[in-house]
Parts: structure tokens; sequence; C-alpha cells
């Protein structure tokens, strides 16, 4: 069993400070990241070029209003004279018709811009998940069993989405953005440098402002969230367990603490509320006191007939555009960091190296009266933990129900686990038809076997298509005689909607009891020699046990049936049973 | 909505402050374009000079100005100087009447132009820029100046035609020759026009200054009030809510049919964010817009049109993207729930999947799901990127249709080009407060459905507990509970005839069918305030005239579906009322078999989710005994334990009853023989009541209960 060795799930998390080799990693996630985009590279490229043509017909369009206007202000005093033949019009119409075409061309480029980059995010995100998904078929059971299922989920569901955002604002929050910025400063500079000194300056002191108020914004917003997360639970726990509070008189208190946490909720999302106004005050002065500045510098210039007015209307176009990029880029630093964490998530779950084994051999189906045997297992699942099993020995016959009792956590799960390969023994053999599990091939084996286990349930699908699940070209006659022998047609008959009846997971519409008639009826459909069926009737009231024994019973006669039970049911006096209990196994 | 009111009417002060804020901080952004317009209008084309008529004159320029103006308009014109400096130089008196001097002063200057293209006549060929400035310095004193002699040939009647025509002349014309000509008197008497333009410019530069450090208060004024506003709603939303919801039973639950909390931290988190839009960009794109509005209306109506007509084809955008975008949003979070659902549910049931080997099923519903998601996903973000390329198209295009189209309309009116600089700003700050709206329009539709929850849960009546004052139990009393004729009903049937006593000293069973009502029957002892038919007695007294907090006090409940908090073991008892000696913890664990504990202090993470069904169920029963009671009801709380736990907690219910009674709902076998007396319900009541060997004999449901459990043999025998 090296599987658990290697088993070890680490999740990067957000650490304040990072240390050289965290820092070295972060830029091997950055280069692998790039090099996942290598086959978008072609639209990548589209991109860029598009953004790069947005941005120039973003700063040529100003012009053309600017040339506009003063051709407007020069022909002015003509038009009032009446002098010249189409007055102000044969002046403005030359450039009327280009700046219209640049507006149109400029809306479309943006346009094509967010279409290319919706197409490169959701293509991209949607063949990480299926990368991921293909992974996680790989990883063995046992190793999936020991490590928390939330990461998993998260990694194969967040953290592609945590990607998938960071990547879009990446590419339209900070790279488009970005070229904007410099063909702007560019174009400033070429066009009046003083007005694109100005820009600068503003820029540099607004960014400066931001970057200074953004470690405490940070602070107060994460204690917010931290106040949030605080309440929440202590609201969950509260409505969760009024019955009892209300019971015990506790309500009181209990409300009182959370009364208190909401209003220290309140407080403290004022106080995260108090930075970010600061942070947009920033904003708000810096873009404003540059366009005043840069109004009293270019009149002072006009004055000395060095400027024109349309030349200022295209400055402020480009004043305010400057400053919403800059903006953009602020939250460079945070959506890059997001990026490589969700992405060096999504790399440690896909470097996981813990694969399921398979066999080569074919198990014969053997003349004798058993088909498996544990013989002399030992087994513990990992070097610290006590021995669940202790040289067990025993045989299933190959007819009729064999019962595995014993106290919970007495091990009986294991032996199934045990018996799927899914887990190999430290000691013994384990042998199906004579050969042992480990050697054989899983495709083959596993086809021997239909199994529910604890917690079972059902697809979010219509009962038809659970009976169904795994069995290729039935027809619904099949499926109604498998759900008649398993007892189950009778509540689904009772269904408005019958057997397309749709289950629903998120507030189940069938019973336990029910829902375990159906997975029955799929044991019905799919016959299989050996039926393992562990521990599914616990929680169940008495009436509905006796209709799955029932199942059971008929079950049993076209194939093996291995229940496993943690209580005596009417099955025990009739069945073949194995009762566990410290490691050691009796069979009776 | 109208819950939503009640909340703003606390605010009521807040929001009208802000709102009032928020016109300040309208008038003071709106401010700084017009001032840019001024500065363009006056300080270039004017040169600073701020007044429409020269100040100062010398008197050469009266002079000849008196011989271009006739008698009764120079007698007023001149009325209005003065002279000073021993008389080479005149002045306006303080009290002139402006608009004469202005009609006066611009007649004067577009006859002089007349008079002076009649003079140079021939000298002009086609319309350039050179012709142009050539036009506008011909209007210039020197130029006048250059041509007296001439000028003075003139018959007084040609002179006076002069005049007539300009009296005629096109409003637009006026005004611009008397603003392009206002600095040349300046000159002319020796004043630094270059000062004045430079002071003006530096002046209006410091009123813009000022105007953007007051709109930059206004908005942190306005950010801080509206943040406020959203935070103290939510909080005083909480509030209310904790304190409507604190009391509510099965009944309340069932009516209000939601789940309460995430009511409380989810929706009411949607709508607090909701409320922080409206107090914030809600409010104050409208007052933006009017003040736009107003202000392009002083330039031209047109102006104002245009504006409208942008808002309103904005609006529209974003009306569309609603209505496109929004119902493909919640399809995409439909989707993406499914995936997740999707992968939860294939790591649970990874033993079915490999076994059955559906992995290629599996992935493959997975990349159906991931394929629309990836669908959906494509459709909003094109839908917000076209909604976003239209809005700065229409807003693009306004500029350029106002530039473009309008400027014959604009001429014929008093504008000048710092109107038209001015009036794009205008329609620019517009168009970006509606854009800030945009955000508001993706979160509207989950805001509307959080709210209808709110509002279903604050509208569910409160329990009424007019007995709350009723009669108090002592400790002494209330071991003894009778059920006479008890009637419940619900959707799909009911219970009818329910009697039966449970007192000290005995163990009493109940054993039913699931789903019959006994849970909302034995609820009713715990104050749940469901309405039913018939009696209930504790020892003497009527159940409703009982107060709610002494009932709780002496009936303990152990609920079927076990109930940890995420505490240590010791404070989970004491919460469900344990009372703080070391004693009643530990007798409370023992007596509910919990052996896997080995220390009280040690945290249930997570509500104990990592413990077994059995073990959780036996904490939770734990918590019941621990309280001191007359009645302990012991809800079906062992169905999934050991023989062996089952028969250790049995022994403690049994010394329970010594001092209290017990009722214990369970179908086992094993318990149901361990009591004194078992209540066999079926789907409408009681079937039968008695022994274990009486029912055996008289309860069809109870003997099919027995034999189940493999007790058929013992019976016949």
């Amino acid at each position: 069993m090296n599987d658990e060795k290697s088993g070890v799930f680490k999740f990067r998390f957000d650490s304040g400070s990072e240390t050289v080799e965290e820092r070295k990693n972060k830029k091997e996630i950055q280069s692998r990241l790039l090099k996942s985009f290598s086959s978008y590279k072609i639209k990548l490229i589209l991109f860029l070029l598009v953004t790069l043509l947005y941005s120039i017909t973003f700063v040529v369009f100003p012009q053309k209003i600017g040339e506009i206007i003063d051709a407007f202000a020069g022909s002015i005093i003509q038009y009032l004279l009446g002098l010249g033949d189409g007055s102000v019009f044969s002046e403005i119409i030359p450039h009327a018709i280009p700046t219209v075409i640049f507006f149109v061309a400029n809306a479309v480029l943006a346009l094509v811009q967010g279409y290319i980059v919706s197409d490169i995010i959701t293509s991209y995100s949607a063949k990480l998940r299926k990368t991921v998904m293909e992974k996680y078929d790989t990883l063995s059971v046992s190793f999936i069993d020991s490590s928390e299922h939330s990461k998993i989920v998260s990694a194969m569901t967040q953290d592609v989405d945590a990607l998938n955002q960071s990547l879009n604002l990446i590419l339209m929050q900070i790279i488009a953005p970005a070229i904007t910025f410099v063909v702007i400063i560019i174009t400033q500079f070429i066009v009046n440098p003083k007005i694109g000194a100005i820009s600068i300056a503003f820029c540099v002191l607004g960014s400066a402002l931001t970057l200074l108020s953004e470690k405490r914004e940070k602070k107060a917003a994460a204690k917010q969230q931290a106040d949030k997360g605080d309440l929440y639970s202590d609201a969950a726990e509260f409505y969760n367990g009024l019955a009892v509070l209300q019971n015990s008189g506790k309500v009181e208190e209990r409300k009182a603490n959370l009364k208190e946490k909401i209003r220290s909720n309140v407080r403290a999302s004022e106080k995260s509320n108090k930075f970010s106004v600061l942070q947009n005050c920033i904003s708000e002065l810096s873009v404003s006191l540059c366009i005043v500045f840069s109004m009293v510098a270019s009149a002072l210039m006009m004055a000395k007939s060095d400027f024109s007015v349309g030349g200022l209307q295209c400055q402020f176009v480009y004043i305010r555009k400057l400053f919403s990029s800059a903006s953009s880029l602020s939250v460079a630093p945070g959506l890059i960091r997001t990026a490589v964490l969700s992405a060096g998530r999504i790399y440690d779950f896909l470097d996981l190296e813990c694969f399921e084994r398979d066999g080569k051999e074919i198990a014969e189906k053997t003349a004798a009266p058993e088909n498996i045997e544990f013989q002399n297992v030992s087994f513990r699942y990992n070097e610290e933990s006590r021995h669940i099993l202790k040289d067990v020995s025993f045989k299933v016959k190959r007819n009729g129900i064999t019962v595995i009792s014993g106290m919970t956590g007495a091990g009986k799960t294991t032996i199934i686990k045990l018996l799927l390969g899914f887990y190999s023994p430290q000691q013994g053999r384990i042998l199906f038809e004579g050969k042992e599990v480990s050697s054989l091939k899983k495709d083959e084996y596993f086809s021997n076997f239909n199994i529910i286990v604890q917690g079972s349930t059902l697809f979010d699908d219509t009962i038809e298509n659970n009976i169904a699940y795994g069995c290729d070209n039935v027809t619904f006659e099949e499926i109604e005689r498998a759900a008649k022998l398993s007892g189950a047609d009778e509540f689904i008959l009772r269904r408005q909607e019958g057997y397309k009846t749709v289950f629903n997971s998120k507030s189940p519409n069938l019973s336990d009891g029910e829902i375990q008639l159906v997975l029955l009826a799929r044991a019905f459909l799919r016959k299989r020699d050996i039926l393992i069926f562990d521990e599914a009737t616990s929680g169940l009231d008495v009436i509905a046990e006796k209709k799955i024994i029932e199942a059971l019973q008929e079950i049993s006669k076209q194939s093996c049936v291995i229940v496993i039970s943690h209580r005596n049911s009417s099955l025990s006096s009739s069945c073949n049973t194995i009762n566990i209990s410290d490691s050691k196994v009796k069979q009776l | 909505m109208q819950a939503l009111k009640k909340y703003f009417k606390g605010y009521r002060l807040s929001v009208f402050l802000c709102s009032v804020l928020f016109v300040f901080q309208a008038v003071f952004s709106l401010s700084v374009p017009y001032f840019m317009g001024e500065m363009i209008n006056i300080g270039i084309q004017q040169k600073g000079i701020e007044s429409s008529v020269p100040e100062v004159m010398t008197s050469q320029a009266v002079d000849l100005f008196s011989k271009i103006i006739p008698g009764e308009d120079a007698d007023i014109f001149f009325s209005f100087y003065e002279t000073y400096e021993d008389g080479k130089l005149y002045r306006l008196k303080e009290d002139f009447d402006e608009d004469k001097a202005v009609a006066v002063y611009e007649n004067a200057m577009t006859a002089g132009f007349y008079i002076i293209t009649e003079i140079t006549q021939g000298k002009i060929s086609g319309i350039d820029a050179d012709a142009v400035n050539f036009m506008v310095d011909k209007v210039s004193l020197n130029v006048l100046y250059l041509h007296a002699e001439e000028l003075s040939k003139f018959s007084e009647e040609k002179i006076n035609g002069f005049y007539a025509q300009a009296k005629d002349a096109p409003e637009a014309l006026k005004s611009q020759l008397a603003a392009y000509t206002i600095s040349y008197f300046y000159d002319d008497a020796g004043i630094n026009c270059e000062e004045i333009q430079q002071n003006y410019i530096f002046k209006t530069g410091g009123i813009m200054v000022i105007c953007v450090v007051l709109q930059v208060i206004c908005v942190a004024l306005t950010g801080r009030i509206s943040g406020r506003i959203s935070a103290g709603m939510t909080g005083r939303m909480r509030e209310d809510y904790l304190l409507h919801t604190s009391e509510f039973s099965s009944k309340q639950k069932r009516l209000c049919n939601n789940d309460l909390f995430s009511v409380f931290s989810d929706d009411i988190n949607n709508i607090g964010m909701v409320i922080n839009y409206l107090v914030s960009a809600v409010i104050y794109a409208p007052i933006l817009s009017i003040g736009s509005i107003i202000l392009s209306f002083m330039i031209s109506p047109l102006m104002s049109v245009v504006v409208l007509a942008t808002v309103i084809i904005v609006i529209g955008v974003l009306f569309v993207l609603y209505k496109v975008a929004v119902p493909k949003y919640d399809n995409l979070q439909e989707n993406y729930s499914l995936l997740v659902r999707l992968v939860k549910n294939g790591i649970s049931r990874i033993y079915t999947i490999r076994t059955m080997r559906t992995q290629k099923l599996e992935k493959d519903r997975f990349s159906q799901v991931t394929e629309k998601v990836r669908k959906d996903e494509k459709y909003v973000l094109k839908a917000v990127f076209t909604a976003l390329s239209i809005v700065s198209l229409i807003s693009n295009l306004v500029v350029a249709a106002t530039v473009i189209f309008s400027g014959n309309s604009l001429l014929s009116s008093r504008i000048g080009i710092g109107d038209i600089i001015a009036f794009l700003q205008y329609s620019v700050l517009t168009v970006s407060a509606f854009t800030a709206i945009a955000s508001v329009i993706i979160f509207a539709p989950r805001a509307k459905v959080s709210f209808k929850r709110f509002n279903e849960v604050m509208i569910t009546p409160v329990p009424e507990r007019p007995n709350s004052e009723g009669i108090r139990l002592s400790e002494n009393d209330g071991h003894t509970v009778e059920f006479k004729n008890v009637g419940l009903s619900f959707e799909n049937g009911g219970l009818s005839n329910v009697s039966f006593t449970a007192e000290k000293g005995q163990i009493t069973a109940i054993a039913a069918p699931t789903g019959c009502g006994k849970t909302t029957l034995l609820g009713l002892l715990t104050g749940s305030g469901e309405s039913f038919e018939g009696e209930i007695h504790i020892d003497s007294n009527p159940l409703e005239d009982i107060s709610v907090n002494s009932l709780r006090q002496r009936v303990s409940y152990a609920f079927s579906e076990p109930v940890l908090f995420s505490k240590s073991v010791k404070e989970n008892l004491l919460l469900y009322g344990a009372e703080d000696g070391e004693n009643a913890v530990e007798n409370a664990l023992n007596a509910a078999s919990v052996d896997f504990i080995d220390d009280e202090n040690i945290v249930l993470e997570n509500a104990g989710n990592r413990l077994s069904g059995g073990q959780r169920g036996r904490l939770s029963l734990a918590g019941a005994l621990s309280k001191k009671s007359g009645i302990y009801i012991v809800d079906d709380c062992m169905k999934s334990v050991d023989a062996q736990t089952e028969k250790n907690i049995l022994k403690s219910l049994r010394k329970l009853s010594e001092t209290s009674a017990v009722i214990l709902v369970t179908q086992r076998i094993n318990s149901l023989v361990a009591a004194d007396k078992i209540v066999v319900f079926n789907k409408n009541g009681i079937e039968a009541q008695g022994t274990h060997d009486q029912l055996l004999k008289t309860s069809e449901f109870y003997r099919e209960l027995a034999s189940l459990q493999g007790l058929e043999v013992a019976v016949n025998e």
C-alpha cells in the first residue's frame, strides 16, 4: 500500500509572507499556467492585436472630434457672414464621415475583443474541468477515501471557476487596459508633452495614495469577512438547534449573543466601507484634479495660440480613459495572486500519483461451493492505526444470503473494500474463484458484482433512468419487471409521474426505504452473480426494512447476496452469518 | 416592498441627507465642466475679459464710435461712461444699464465691421484661415483708426444705414463679433490683457479646484452615509428577524416554508447589497442626469433633448441586458450548482461507480453539464460585452452627433465653443453614472427572490403566547401527561381520538408507523402551538393554561434527528439545559451510553459531523437526559445503535422513570418489551394499547413488528 504515503494532498493557501521556495514555486506555476495557454496562441495573439487596434482607434477618434471642433470654431465667422458656399458643413463633413467610421470601428473592436475573451476563457475552463475529471478517474479509491472530499470537490469546481474568473479579469482588466494605457500615454506625449506630464503625475499620485491605503483596506475587508463567517456559523447553529434551545430555555441567552455579533458585524462592515470610500475619493480626486490642471495648462497655452479647443476636448477623453485604465491596473497583483493560488491547487491535484491499480488475470468460474475466500487476512489502514482485521479466514457460499455482522467500527465495510480490491491486506490472501483479487483485471472482475453501499442514493434523474443506470439497451418492460421484483413498483406507481418521477437529491422526494428499493430494482435488472448490500437498512423503520429483506430474499434466488448489518434482523437466523468482533471472525 | 419601506423609514433622515448631498455632489461635479466652458468662452475667446462691453475706452475710441453710432443710441451709450485721468480715458459707470449698453455695443461693432468691409472691398478673396483672421482683425480698432479718414468721408446717412443693417444682423454674429473685439479697447487703453487673461484662467482654475475638493468631500460623505444606511439596515433587519423567529416552532417553520438560516444569512445579505446600490448609484444617476439636462438646457434646449435621449437609450440597453442576460445567468448558476452536485455525488458514490464500471457514463454526464456551463457562461459574457459596447458607441455617437449636426441650431443662439466642450463633459458624466447602475441589474432578480423569502418569514405570525403568564408547574409537579380524545389534522391525514396516559414510574412506549404524526402530537408538549382537538392535561392542568416556559422546564425532548453544537461536549449539554454541576453532565453521558468520548471538554467540530449517526444520536439523547424534568420524551433516538447500547440506554431510562414519566417512541422490539405500557398507533390514531403480551394478541401491526424482528418463534412457543 504505497497509496497512502503518496496521498498527502496539501493545498496552497494565501499566506501573507512567502518564502524563497514558495516564490520559486510560484514562478513554476506561472510558467505552467502560461504554457497551458499555448493551444490558444492564435486567439491570444488575435486578442492582443484587436486590443491594440481598439486602443489606436480609441486615441484617434477624440482627435477627429477635436478637429471637427476646431474646424467649427474656425468657420463660425464665415458661416455667420454667409460667406463660403457650403458654410460650416463643408468644413465639417469631411471630418465627420471618418469620425463616425472610427466610432463604429472602435465599438466593433471592443465587441470582438470581448467575444474573443469569452471564447478563450470558457473553452479553457471547460477543457480544464475535463482534464481534472480525467485525473480524478485515475485516482485510487483508497486515496479518495483518505483525503478530504471537500478539497477534491473544490479542485474540480471552485478552483477552476476562480481561475477562470481571474483569467477573464487578467485579460480584460490588466492586459487590455495596460495596452490602452501605454497607447494613450504615448499619444499624449506626442500631441502635447505638457499635458502628458500632468496626466502621468496625477496617475502616479493617485496610485501611490491608493497603494498606501490598500493595506488597511484589505485588513478591514478581511476582518469583515471573518466577522461575517463568525456570525453565520453562530446563526446556523442557532436555527439548527432552535427547538433544543427553546426546550432548554436558552433562546434568550443565545439570542443576546447573536445580537452582539450582528452589531459587531455592522461595525465591521462600516469600517471596511470607510476604507473603500477613501479609495473611491482618492481616485475621484486624482482624475478630477488632473482634468482641472490640464484645463488650466491648456488655457494658458491657448492664450498663446499654442493649443486649440479641439485638442483640449481630445485630452479630456484621454485623461478619463487613462484613469479608468489605471484603476483597473491597480487590482492586478490581487488578481494574479488569486489565479496563481487556484492554479497551484489545481496543479497539485493533477500531479497526484495515486493511481488505481489493475491486474491482468481473468477469473473462471470454479466448481467449488464457495466463490470467495479470505485466507489469514490481516489489515490496518496505516501503520499508526490498530488492526481492523487480524488473521481472518472465512469463505462465502456461492448461493443464498451471507450476513456479515458486528458492532459499529468492527470492520465489516473494510471486508468489502478488501474484497473489491480497493485496498490490499498487509498479510494473507483474498481469493475470488481461486485467484487473488489483486491480480484480476478490474473490468472483468467487477462485472460479477452489484453493490449497494452505506448512504447510497439516487442520481437526480428519473426513477426509470436510475434503475437502468449502468445497463445499456434495456427496454421499459425490463425496468418495470425489475421494479416489480424489488417491490419498488408499488410506490412508483403511486406517484403522479410514475417511472418518470425525477429524484431530487437536494430535497429528497423519496424516503430512504424507497431509495433502496429502487437501488435493489437496479440489482434485479443488472443481473450479476454477487450482490453486496452494505448496512443500507440502518436507520430505516421496521416496515421499510421488511420490504427490503423480502426483496433481498427474492434476489438471492438468482445470485449470491452478501449483507452487512450491525444489528440482528430476521435475516440472520436463516442465513450464513459471519460475525466480526475484536478483529476476529466467527463463522456461524 | 411594504416591509422594506418600514426599514427605510428608520433611515429617513439619513436617506434625505444622502440625497441632498448627492444633489451637491452632482452640482459640484457638473460645475467643473461648466467652468471649463467659461474658461474657453471668456478666458480664451474674450481674453479673460468678463464684461460684455468695454469697461475702459480711450477718448480716441470714443470719438471714433460716436461717428458710427447714430445720435440717440450714442447718447444712451456714452451716458454710461465717465471720463477720468484728465479726459484721456473713459470708464464705465457703476450703475450702467447692461442690456442697453451691450445692444448698442454689438450693433456698433457689427456696423464697424460692415464699414470696413465696404472700405476694403475687393481685398478679400475666397475663404480660408487667413481670410478669417483678417476679418476678425478688420474690426480691430487699429484698422478703424487706419481708415478713419475714409470713414469721415462717409455721409451720415450711409453710416446710419450700416447701423440699421447691423441692428438686423443675426444675434449670433453680433455676439461673436462683440466677444472677439472687446480686448482691442483694453489694448488701446494700454492695459495688459495678457495679465487679465492669466488672472482669469488662474481664478477659474482655482474655483474648479475648490469644486473638485467639495465634490470629493460629498463623495466621501455620501459614501459613508450610504454605507452606514446599508450596513445599519442589514443589521436591523437581522435583529428584527432574529426577534421574530426565535420563538418559531415547527408550525411556523412549516407555514413560512423557508430555511430560517439561509434567509438570515444569504437573503438578508442580498437585500443589503441592493440597499447599498439603491442609496448610491440608483439615487445619484437620476440626480446627475437631471443636473446635466438643466445645464444643457441653459446652453440650448436641443442639447438637453440630446442628453435626455441618451439617458433613455442607455436605460433601454440596460433593460434589454436585464431581459436577455439575467435568465441565462440564473440558468448558469443552476447548471453550475448541478456540476458541483455531480462531483460531490460522484465522490460519495465512488464505490458504486467504480465497481459498476460506469466511469465513462459519469464522465459523459460531467462533460454534458460542463458544456452547458460553458455555453451559458459564454452567452452571459457576450451579452455583457455587447451591452457595454453599445453603451460606449451610443455615448460616442452622441458626442459626434452633437458636434456635427447641431452646429446649425447652435449658432442661432448665443453659445460659444466652450459651451460645446462643457456639454460633451455633461453627457460623458451622465452616461457613466447610468453605466454604474448596470451592476444592480444582474443582481436585481436574486434580490427580489431573497426579499420575497424574507417577507414570507416576517409575515408568518409569531406564536401567540397568551398563556406565557399561565400556570407555573413546580419542581414537584408535572409528572403525568394525559391525552384525552386528542385530534390533529394535517395535509394528508391526521390523528383522531388519541387517549392515553404517561406517568411517573412507567416507561410508556409508542409504536407507530413512520409519518403518522406522532412527532407532531408529542411536540405539543414542547409548546409547539399547533392546534389540536380534545384535551391534554399535565397533572390536572390543561396544557393551554400552563405557561410555556414552565412547560418547557418540565418536559425534556430528545429529537429523532440529533442536534449538536460546534462546542465542547459539556457546553452542548449545558445548552440542552443541564445544570452546571460536574455530575449532571457525567451522569447524562453515562445514561445515554456515550462511551466514545473520554473528555467532556472535547469540541465537536462542525456540529459533530465526523461522528456516526448512532453516536450523534446518543450525544443528543444525553443532552435531553441531562435536563432535570418531570417528563422525558425519547423520540426514536435508538434506530442506529447496536443491541448492547440499546440495552444500556433502556436501563438508564428505567432508572429515570422512577422519578419521571418516560415516553419512548420506537419500533424496536427490545425497547418495546422493556416498556411498562405500549401505545400502538396506526395511520389514523391509536390501534391498541397494553403490555407486550396483550398486544401480541390484540394488535396486528404490533404482531407484524414483532415477527419482523424475529420474535415470531418466541410467541409460538
